[in-house]
């Protein structure tokens, strides 16, 4: 299935992505939370844009919480990166190897005229040559970490051709148009991995997570200019099936521009970018019919509950000491999160006997490649080496339905070689005795560390017996309302057995998650003495609660062998406005994350195990006084809507001056081209504006009402 | 708030023996201008120790420039542009001639956008030739078909319903009003690269732009935009002989219930925009100078007032930046200007080599009284984020992007758009002004 089956195209390189961080998690607690549908409120009722524009590039004295020893960086109000576009990137990124089976790969352009050619994201494709969009990485909840999602219009093969140069040797060009998204899925919080935590400013460097998308067969061309005779091969299959599956996996994503030099430069009216660059490796696949296009198809492994005791060591001659990683607490609570090592998919090969076991987001890497931060001595970018943590050898094993586990075979995870995982997107293939099929077929699998390693017998992922998805990862919906009175949606889910169709009826719990900022400067009420001067900075979590953004039954059923070729629905209705989280959970998973909140659960399992739907409810804005004297006034249009997007994401304003009334007028075409509402096919493209789609259609509404008048005003006018 | 109406700008040239016209109806002559020779004359240098003045527009950036490359750059632009031009050639510069000598300079013998974008979409005249379109008040206060007549009070025209010029208007529209109480003018002018793009690809009207597929010049196309303000008979010559100057029809738009007026004045340039796409460059390079006097702090030893800020006025009654228009119609109250942006450290350091030089090779020439503001340049131009990077992010000319906050020459340009909105046309705004070509049109100059 997809990319674990052959022929897999693997790539490598560096991400790029440049967030505007302004209303993140990161920040201090008077900008979380500045949703456009809640803008307007606290600092911004009582100072001028000016105030506010001063404000967000303030610099701040501030700690983590928890931190031992207590460090203090400095911080800027708007975060890392107040000028942000959301521009995303592939940089640098080639094809390292094709797989064509087993043991069988294509590692130079000698042998494949496809190696060694660049992988690139695209933009939306738009009736201009000359202006292709750029793809936008962009959470549905901009207040939130756990719903990113990274809006897409093709990929290609082949160095494209940006203002005029090209970023590269080219043979030629394969290009996949197609809008779509991908999204974050199974965060890791120790995609890198080091014995002395991160030593700059961001707290978010180790982590990493996967992301996958699907191209349809409607969008491959027929004509490929590109001589590769695997890539005919592989494009072959694709057309015969649902298409094209890419799966990457990005990892140690850190901003380029330290806060202090961000600050110099504010402080000199310049507005610096500054985006995050991390790894990137990734695979590109069949996508088979039914398979979903977000996650990887097969059997799923995860880290076992309750996590044991595991052992690792870092690199280094002589080597250190082996070091322990704690068990993980029951039940478990805030603290350190439950993984160490992350999920895994398993496929056992149709044909032949091999498992392909996809662990590009399981090992972590050694060593921060700037350990304390960028632009400091001892940063080495990514000239630093490339090592994975050493947990000792592993293997796959089974376990029987009765208890004894049966070695599979070694599995080699980069420990020896690195290039053998980021070259190969991750993935390993194990062949195994064919005696052995009906026990794996029936049975457990498990990665577990090979007898006599420092993790001898310790289950390191264990496959989940039921395993749920869904493609709607991010759903933008309204309220109800004259064009539609239902208050009903729906959300597609599929759940799996063991990878395969399940036999008996399944039993989902659904929960609704909030993304909650606690000040860290308090606690049990009593403001807490810091040693920085700005004190702690919030504390995010998503945490279970209700509050009634939407109804759902507590459990759905899905009945045997339902929810396995095609989407099951599962009906929500719509109550209130704002942007929440929809978890399905088994059993299994409401034993391990918690449920309620006592104990909280804490955010760590949503991100990285539950199948959850960022949702966007959006409001019903009454501008029913503003229509009704009018005409329409533009104090009304930039104070209810525009001037949120105006101070909160500057970088807009470069291209459209969001606080010039004539300046709006003036674009109409841009701004009626790019603003949008769900129901419209541009909403979903790179292009559509705002980015974070934060604006409510009556918002929507509102603007493009009032250029029209301005237009039919001037069109009077010119007459 | 109102924008003015566009009308063309047409030149006044001390020597009129270079003004030649085909008769109306006849076709269009192909130009066979050609690009500015190169010097055959040893470029004149500024000083044992300054930088070399070439009448010479560099061609392009160095390989891997840093700021201070693009600084050096941007000057040379200046100077080679500022270069007295040669009597009876658009755009090329007299080599026999130090910059500062009088008469006109290169850039202003470029085409002005209303002698290539005619009302009735015709073939505009050949490179050599000038047209355009008086305003009516200018004609019947006696202006001369060729005299120079700045009309633009706000940095684009007004009367261009297409959405790509509104903006670049009304994202820096409104006007500014100088110490004096007069509007600031602005005007556009294009190079011979341009121009002979435009007519080949048939862009000047809007039949031509609907044709075509997508938009690309070659490099070598530059334009600019200049603010000019009112030069008053009372002014010192301490004062004046700091500016350029043109003597000028200075035509005011209809605002409110004020009538058209045109009058002849002087006016001297305070702001300067070069722009300029490159082979390595194809975001183009965009340079902005402006004259020293407009916004402080002052530069000694010079003790006059400045052209757009009072420093006595308390900031209550003058706030910054802010527009003194009331409903759309300029007041006559001064616009207290402030630079929001400073001058780049690297133009900074740059601009009194700069001006030394200018100053030693032609004492008496008001070059010197100029300034780099910074050049903004896309710093990585096959990068697929919009712009190519642009370097530094911000940019702003106090004359010109006075009330635009997070000014950027390259991503405001970036979505510079054909008379129609549905191809982007290279960073130029200037195709916006095309209109339908009327059946009985052809070409010809008046």
């Amino acid at each position: 299935m997809s990319i674990l089956s052959f022929p897999r195209i693997n790539f490598k390189g560096t991400f790029t992505t440049n967030p505007c961080t302004t209303n993140n998690d990161d920040v201090m607690p008077a900008i979380v939370n500045r949703d456009s549908d809640t803008f307007g409120a606290d600092i911004t009722s009582q100072m001028t844009d000016d105030q506010i524009q001063s404000y967000l590039r303030e610099q701040v004295m501030m700690g983590y919480p928890d931190a031992n020893p207590q460090k203090c960086f400095p911080f800027i109000r708007s975060g890392w990166n107040l000028y942000g576009d959301y521009t995303t990137t592939f940089d640098n990124a080639q094809v390292t190897s094709i797989v064509t089976g087993p043991g069988t790969a294509l590692t130079s352009h000698a042998q494949d005229s496809l190696v060694g050619q660049p992988v690139v994201l695209l933009g939306s494709k738009s009736g201009d040559p000359m202006r292709r969009g750029t793809a936008m990485l962009c959470d549905l909840d901009p207040t939130g970490l756990v719903t990113t999602q990274l809006w897409i219009g093709g990929f290609q093969f082949g160095a494209a051709t940006y203002g005029g140069s090209s970023q590269g040797p080219s043979i030629a060009r394969v290009i996949f148009d197609h809008d779509t998204r991908a999204f974050q899925n199974w965060l890791n919080f120790f995609s890198t991995f080091d014995t002395q935590p991160y030593g700059g400013e961001q707290n978010f460097v180790g982590i990493g997570c996967m992301m996958q998308f699907a191209i349809p067969a409607s969008a491959i061309p027929s004509d490929i200019e590109l001589q590769s005779s695997a890539l005919t091969t592989f494009l072959t299959a694709a057309r015969a099936a649902a298409g094209i599956v890419i799966r990457f996996r990005i990892w140690e994503v850190e901003p380029q521009i330290i806060d202090a030099n961000l600050y110099a430069q504010f402080s000199r009216n310049q507005g610096p970018q500054n985006p995050a660059v991390g790894y990137l490796v990734g695979t590109i696949g069949v996508w088979e019919q039914g398979e979903p296009e977000t996650e990887t198809a097969g059997r799923k492994l995860t880290c076992p509950y309750p996590r044991p005791a595991m052992k690792f060591q870092p690199p280094g001659n002589p080597a250190p000491a082996v070091q322990t990683w704690p068990p993980q607490q029951t039940p478990w609570t805030q603290g350190l999160p439950p993984a160490l090592i992350g999920n895994a998919v398993a496929r056992v090969q149709p044909t032949q006997p091999v498992i392909s076991l996809d662990l590009v987001s399981s090992f972590p890497k050694f060593g921060f490649r700037n350990p304390n931060g960028p632009q400091k001595p001892d940063s080495q970018g990514f000239n630093a080496a490339t090592n994975k943590m050493n947990f000792g050898a592993v293997e796959l094993a089974v376990v029987s339905a009765t208890g004894p586990s049966t070695t599979i075979g070694p599995v080699d995870y980069g420990l020896n070689n690195y290039s053998s995982y980021e070259d190969f997107g991750g993935i390993v293939d194990i062949p195994f005795d064919p005696s052995l099929a009906p026990l794996i077929a029936s049975g457990t699998l498990i990665l577990r560390g090979s007898s006599g390693s420092v993790n001898g017998g310790i289950t390191l992922l264990q496959e989940r017996g039921i395993r749920l998805v869904t493609d709607d990862r991010a759903v933008y919906w309204s309220l109800p309302n004259p064009s539609n009175p239902s208050p009903t949606r729906t959300i597609g889910l599929k759940v799996y057995a063991n990878g395969g169709r399940t036999t008996s009826p399944t039993t989902v719990y659904l929960y609704e998650y909030f993304n909650v900022i606690q000040d860290m400067n308090k606690k049990n009420g009593q403001t807490q003495a810091a040693p920085c001067t700005d004190g702690l900075r919030p504390n995010q979590t998503v945490q279970q609660d209700v509050r009634g953004l939407l109804q759902f039954p507590a459990t759905i059923t899905i009945p045997a062998g339902a929810g396995y070729d095609t989407w099951y629905p599962v009906q929500v209705t719509v109550v209130q406005s704002g942007a929440t989280l929809l978890a399905f959970q088994t059993q299994q998973d409401s034993i391990e994350y918690g449920t309620g909140n006592n104990p909280p659960v804490t955010g760590v399992p949503v991100w990285s195990y539950a199948t959850y739907s960022s949702v966007r409810v959006y409001t019903n804005d009454d501008f029913s006084k503003l229509y009704a004297n009018p005409p329409l006034k533009w104090d009304d249009v930039y104070n209810y809507v525009l001037r949120f997007y105006y101070l909160i994401y500057p970088a807009m304003s470069e291209f459209i001056p969001l606080n010039l009334e004539d300046s709006i007028v003036g674009r109409a075409a841009v701004i009626q081209q790019r603003l949008n509402t769900p129901d419209k096919p541009e909403f979903w493209t790179t292009y559509n504006m705002p980015v974070t789609r934060t604006m409510s259609p009556n918002k929507v509404k509102l603007v493009l009402d009032f250029i029209a008048q301005e237009q039919a005003k001037k069109q009077q006018q010119a007459t | 708030m109102k924008l003015p109406r566009s009308i063309s700008l047409v030149l006044v040239l001390a020597v009129a023996a270079c003004n030649s016209s085909t008769p109306r109806g006849g076709g269009a002559q192909t130009s066979t201008s050609t690009a500015p020779a190169p010097s055959t004359a040893p470029s004149p240098s500024g000083g044992a120790a300054g930088p070399p003045l070439s009448p010479n527009v560099p061609a392009d950036m160095p390989p891997n420039p840093s700021q201070a490359d693009a600084v050096t750059y941007a000057w040379q632009q200046f100077v080679a542009l500022n270069w007295p031009a040669l009597a009876g050639m658009r755009g090329v510069p007299d080599t026999s001639k130090m910059i500062g000598a009088s008469g006109e300079v290169v850039w202003h013998t470029w085409k002005a956008p209303d002698e290539i974008f005619y009302a009735d979409g015709r073939m505009p005249p050949s490179w050599n030739d000038y047209g355009g379109e008086l305003p009516s008040q200018c004609a019947a206060a006696g202006a001369p078909s060729m005299g120079l007549v700045l009309t633009r009070t706000s940095k684009v025209p007004g009367n261009i319903t297409n959405d790509a010029v509104e903006l670049a208007k009304q994202a820096v529209g409104g006007t500014i009003t100088d110490q004096h109480g007069n509007l600031a003018r602005y005007e556009v002018r294009l190079n011979q690269m341009i121009f002979n793009a435009i007519v080949t690809s048939q862009f000047y009207n809007t039949q031509g732009q609907d044709a075509a597929r997508q938009i690309s010049f070659l490099p070598g196309v530059m334009e600019v935009k200049a603010s000019w303000r009112q030069i008053l008979p009372n002014e010192p010559p301490t004062v004046t002989s700091r500016y350029y100057t043109e003597t000028a029809w200075i035509y005011t738009p209809q605002f409110g219930p004020n009538k058209p007026t045109c009058v002849m004045g002087k006016v001297g340039l305070v702001g300067l925009h070069i722009t300029q796409k490159t082979q390595s460059r194809p975001q183009w390079t965009w340079a902005t100078f402006e004259q020293i006097d407009n916004v402080p702090p002052t530069t000694p030893p010079y003790t006059g007032p400045l052209s757009f800020n009072d420093p006595t006025c308390p900031v209550a009654m003058c706030p910054p930046n802010m527009s003194t228009e009331k409903n759309g119609v300029p007041t006559g109250k001064p616009t207290q200007v402030t630079r929001v942006i400073p001058i780049g450290d690297e133009a900074a350091a740059a601009n009194p080599m700069w001006q030394q030089a200018l100053a030693a090779a032609a004492p008496n020439s008001p070059f010197r009284y100029y300034q780099l503001v910074d050049i903004q340049w896309p710093s990585n131009p096959s990068s697929q984020r919009p712009g190519g990077v642009p370097t530094p992010s911000l940019l702003a000319n106090t004359t010109m992007e006075t009330y635009v906050r997070q000014s950027s020459c390259i991503n405001c340009h970036f979505t510079a758009r054909t008379y129609s909105s549905k191809l982007s046309s290279d960073y130029s705004f200037m195709l916006a002004e095309a209109k339908p070509a009327s059946a009985s049109r052809t070409g010809g100059a008046r």
